[in-house]
């Protein structure tokens, strides 16, 4: 008699746990979506990042590079720089934003660089995710 | 004997009941609980999704102006071409469908930057509520794009207008020219290709007054519309 108690004890138990495995897997999926929201932080986040990257990568004369945040990577890429009265530097920077969770996000930045005092500016961002 | 195999009957018989019921409430529990979830999330999702394409447009439309600023409630911005525009938050709840009570407030904390605080309550009675930056990346600092030998002089086209050439506050300024021959000349230089935003002239390009082609020009600092500058250098004329 008690062996049998035992085994239907042991029997409801594992269906508990079963049960209970499923819903923890299921509540983290849910979290995950919900973190969408804090993700448009980390675009804000990711995207200034990437763009004080691109100046240093300038600095440095190099035209790529990868950037590792809590949040994801940020790759940036740029094109050999368009120059006017050999003093202002155009660059096209593209910034990819690949968060851990969620969609990549590409921008297009169009920076300036004045390369007597070596200031610098953005003056164009476009956006797009894929 | 038997008196005492049937009492061990029943306890066993009122355990695998209180297990079963044990098992059932806590399912039910579970149950409820996870439906409330889902629901929490996915009722206003489709808001949510809309609401981001909307800030992602908002944010866009900053970010390609030359200046924005948040007055009562609404965000007053420039274009590059010197149009005004302007997004009214307090009509946020035109921009969703009716079936959603929205409303938003915004404010800027920085010259660069605003909040956007919104709300939605969903027809099932599910509060969506959240903040937004709108964080103007770009910088309006009126940059030379194209420097163009005309007759009479030097052009100058620039990216943005400027307001100011020399100082803020000056449309003209003597600048220094630099010839073939070594020779150094001084001239004017105007902000000409005038349009005009809220009483305020902006310019679209410089020109640098020459009888000949100089071989470069010492350019002073450019202001924008945004109080961003260029500082001095000298650009060489192609």
């Amino acid at each position: 008699m008690k062996g049998q108690i035992l085994e239907m004890v042991l029997i409801l138990g594992l269906i508990m746990s079963l049960l209970l495995v499923s819903v923890v897997s299921t509540v983290n999926g849910l979290i995950r979506v919900e973190g969408i929201a804090s993700g448009y932080v980390a675009q804000e986040e990711a995207l200034s990042s990437g763009i004080d990257y691109a100046r240093y990568l300038i600095a440095n004369g190099t035209t790529q590079g990868t950037l590792s945040l809590p949040q994801g990577t940020v790759e940036v890429v740029m094109n050999t720089p368009n120059v006017v009265g050999n003093v202002y530097e155009y660059y096209d920077v593209l910034i990819i934003y690949t968060p851990k969770f969620g969609s990549r996000v590409i921008w297009t930045v169009e920076l300036v660089r004045d390369s007597v005092t070596l200031s610098s500016w953005v003056i164009s961002v476009e956006g797009g995710s894929t | 004997m038997m008196s005492k195999l049937r009492g061990i009957a029943l306890i066993e018989i009122v355990a695998t009941l209180l297990l079963v019921a044990l098992f059932l409430t806590t399912a039910y529990a579970m149950l409820v609980e996870i439906t409330n979830f889902i629901s929490k999330i996915v009722d206003p999702m489709p808001v949510y999704s809309l609401l981001s394409t909307r800030m992602n447009t908002i944010k866009k439309d900053i970010n390609d102006s030359l200046l924005f600023k948040v007055e009562e409630n609404q965000i007053h911005y420039i274009l590059k071409n010197g149009q005004r525009a302007v997004y009214d938050f307090n009509q946020f709840n035109q921009w969703f469908s009716p079936k959603y009570q929205a409303s938003a407030t915004v404010i800027q904390t920085q010259s660069n930057n605003a909040i956007v605080t919104w709300q939605f309550t969903t027809s099932r009675n599910s509060r969506l509520y959240g903040t937004t930056v709108l964080k103007k990346v770009t910088q309006a600092v009126p940059v030379p794009k194209e420097i163009i030998s005309t007759s009479g002089g030097v052009i100058i086209n620039l990216y943005n207008p400027a307001v100011g050439i020399g100082t803020a506050s000056s449309i003209s300024a003597q600048v220094n020219t630099r010839y073939a021959n070594a020779a150094v000349l001084t001239t004017t230089a105007s902000l000409i290709n005038k349009t005009s935003i809220a009483g305020q002239n902006i310019y679209y390009s410089v020109f640098v007054s020459t009888a000949t082609k100089p071989v470069a020009i010492s350019l002073p600092s450019l202001y924008g519309v945004d109080n961003s500058y260029t500082y001095p250098v000298e650009v060489l004329v192609p």
